[in-house]
């Protein structure tokens, strides 16, 4: 009896080895797939939804002579936080949030308060 | 408790353990990374996609479970991996391993379901759980459709939800997109006029959108695709990185990869990738129209070592490449985007070789090419097709009967050949296919008819290639089967294949499995079996004429469109090729 119970201790610990490599640990998955990058997952997530939403107006456009020299129509957002200022942030903020009448879309009813933090970290990376 | 209580436990955990690892699956003796994936209830799940990356490598593998939630990757070579699973409606699972090439590794997946999954849904997906429950939302939704998923997938802006303002916004922003309609460089912003679609439907688009996905819109019922099943998960995808011009900050990081983050955007650098040629298990050539380093491309496969070879204009920019094919001498031959005439590219020499066909002769040479049974290339050009003689550089045109409207090119753009040397094209904006006799030198024209839309407003002005209107077919890159006597035509608009006869010009057509699927492409395998690839449904089809059944293999990537398929018959089952436009990736399909 003492022998099964030291096999069944020996086949449950290198059972309980194998379910835990096998399973394998959950890692950042924004951070971990795909390419590399030096953005931090907050950073990614934010590069991902400002190129899906503030692309078209802020971003130039690829030719084959390279980035359009043309200044896109919402302009570039490579200066929007040159300078610390935290009310600076909040204005980026409430512009995302309700948009500008005629000239940009509100994203209040499509994107998450974190999801728009995560795009004003992407955009202070373009400083 | 006594001792044997505990063993007695213990060997109870053990045997729920090993039944949960799933080690009662049964894979392949000779591979490496093997898995089962199962739901947190337990349920095996079929057509998860599993994909492994090796650190510093720029290509991803990716396959498929079976019926019973089982994985297993061809060999790979050792390293370290990140392995992801991903499914719709579920939350990804994430991992790492090692792989030494002389053992098994398992590496299982425990599913968790999402309640909300709407940013891992395709554009058709998206399109098809929309509302439709009037002839006015059906009438919507065709708009929809033919106005927009042309140049973006559709999950783009639905996944948004705006009041009638933000749409209106951003509808009057794409009245501004410049549509290819006039002949010539399709990147030469000059060369683009606006969109006079969007704003032709912009009220129409403005009340669907506002009323399905506006603040106050119901909840969407969404009807995703069914998983693959079946011979669909029976399939190996790799997908090879291919690099853009270094944008810096604006570099493209997500490229579809992750489907929780939803379709990628253009605006990191697209287009790359468009048309292929294979030469052998070792050479892929492909053409480049966006890379200023880049008139062509060549991948290793094995390596996924990718080397560019540019032939520069006096602007010091790289020729811009669309169509490629291959001679009987191996040479590649090219169609020359900017100077809209044909290239030739030596593998041997690496050297380029310019034919500048006459100003008297429209121009041309700016789409796509096939090469005949005696090594002469054709390329469309605006109101026909043209042929070179490599060996005096002569140039012939063909004239459609049909001709393009004034000022708009009508859209000559796919180009095949079938099996006694005539020529097909498509006339995208005319809904017709020409065909060049190989005997005679005539030209003929099929015409493909009008789709039922429904609705009386109409436009009466010509579309352009990728924005027409919702009545239209569409035909785009149809492909001759040189084994048969058909010739396979996408119908862009319409979502449907279309077959000629080549004999009696006969149509049949065949509605796509997935509805909103924007069919781009077509390759013919050496069995006759159909290849579709397009834009909108992230999947790629295969169409058997036999049977007149389809098959769905998913790719593992979100909010791509795939704009050409090679078929490299020399492996049994053929391989398939294609590429990611979208995030510059070309694309193999191996079938196990």
């Amino acid at each position: 009896m003492k022998m099964l119970f030291r096999i069944t201790c020996s086949l449950f610990s290198t059972a309980l080895l194998f379910f835990v490599t096998a399973v394998g640990v959950p890692i950042n998955p924004v951070a971990q797939i795909g390419k590399d990058s030096e953005f931090n997952k907050q950073q990614r997530m934010g590069h991902a939804f400002f190129m899906q939403r503030c692309a078209f107006c802020h971003v130039p456009r690829t030719t084959k002579a390279g980035a359009d020299a043309k200044v896109p129509s919402g302009g570039l957002l490579t200066s929007l936080f040159q300078e610390t200022n935290p009310s600076q942030e909040m204005r980026v903020k409430q512009t995302i949030l309700n948009g500008i009448p005629g000239k940009m879309p509100g994203f209040e009813h499509t994107l998450k308060l974190e999801e728009i933090d995560a795009i004003i970290a992407y955009i202070k990376t373009l400083n | 408790m006594s001792k044997i209580k505990i063993g007695f436990s213990l060997f109870v955990a053990l045997f729920v353990l090993l039944s949960l690892t799933g080690t009662q699956t049964v894979f392949p003796e000779e591979v490496g990374l093997v898995g089962v994936i199962k739901s947190a209830e337990e349920k095996l799940l079929e057509g998860v996609v599993v994909s492994a990356r090796a650190g510093g490598k720029s290509f991803t593998t990716s396959v498929y479970t079976d019926q019973k939630g089982a994985y297993y990757f061809p060999e790979l070579a050792s390293g370290h991996y990140k392995v992801w699973a991903q499914a719709v409606g579920f939350q990804a699972g994430y991992a790492e391993v090692a792989l030494s090439g002389d053992k098994n590794v398992q590496q299982n997946f425990i599913m968790e379901a999402l309640e909300d999954f709407s940013r891992q849904l395709s554009g058709a997906e998206w399109m098809n759980s929309l509302p439709e429950n009037t002839p006015m939302d059906r009438q919507a939704k065709a708009i929809l459709n033919s106005t927009c998923s042309g140049c973006h997938s559709t999950n783009l802006p639905l996944q948004n939800s705006f009041d009638s303002h933000g749409w209106g916004v951003i509808l009057d922003y794409m009245q501004g997109i410049r549509a290819p309609r006039a002949w010539g460089s399709i990147w030469t912003p000059d060369t683009y006029n606006a969109s006079e679609f969007v704003r032709f439907y912009r009220e129409e688009a403005l009340w669907y959108l506002t009323r399905v996905r506006g603040p106050e819109s119901p909840p969407i019922q969404f009807k995703p695709n069914p998983r693959p099943t079946g011979e669909a998960t029976q399939v190996v995808i790799t997908e090879y990185d291919v690099l853009l011009v270094d944008r810096s900050r604006y570099e493209k990081t997500h490229d579809g990869t992750d489907w929780s983050l939803g379709p990628p955007s253009k605006y990191g650098g697209f287009g790359a990738t468009h048309d292929m040629v294979v030469q052998d298990e070792d050479t892929v050539w492909f053409a480049d129209n966006v890379t200023p380093e880049r008139t062509i491309g060549k991948l290793n496969p094995k390596t996924g070592q990718v080397e560019s070879y540019a032939l520069y204009t006096e602007g010091n920019q790289a020729v811009g490449t669309h169509g490629i094919g291959r001679d009987q001498n191996g040479d590649i031959w090219l169609t020359n985007t900017p100077e809209s005439t044909t290239l030739k590219f030596d593998p041997k020499t690496e050297q380029f070789q310019r034919f500048p066909q006459p100003t008297s002769l429209p121009p041309g040479g700016g789409r796509t090419l096939e090469i005949d049974s005696e090594g002469n290339p054709w390329v469309c050009a605006a109101g026909g097709v043209m042929k070179l003689k490599p060996g005096t550089g002569e140039y012939t045109f063909y004239s459609s009967i049909t001709a393009a409207s004034p000022g708009v090119s009508g859209s000559y753009y796919g180009l095949s050949i079938d099996g006694r040397d005539n020529v097909w094209f498509t006339m995208i904006t005319k809904d017709r296919v020409g065909v060049v006799d190989a005997k005679t030198g005539e030209v003929s024209e099929i015409f493909l008819g009008k789709e039922s839309f429904g609705g009386t407003r109409i436009p009466t002005f010509e579309a352009s290639s990728s924005v027409a209107p919702p009545n239209q077919k569409g035909p785009r890159k149809l492909r001759a089967d040189r084994r048969g006597n058909s010739v396979w035509v996408p119908e862009f608009i319409a979502g449907k294949l279309a077959k000629i006869d080549i004999d009696t010009h006969e149509v049949t057509e065949y509605p796509l499995p997935f509805r909103y699927t924007k069919p781009y492409a077509v390759g013919v395998d050496k069995s006759h079996m159909v290849w579709v690839v397009g834009l909108n449904s992230d999947h790629i089809y295969k169409f058997n004429p036999f049977n007149e059944r389809w098959t769905a293999y998913r790719i593992p990537a979100l909010g791509m469109d795939m704009r050409h398929v090679e078929v490299d018959n020399s492996t049994t089952p053929p391989t398939i090729w294609t590429a990611y436009f979208k995030s510059n990736k070309l694309v193999r399909l191996q079938f196990r």
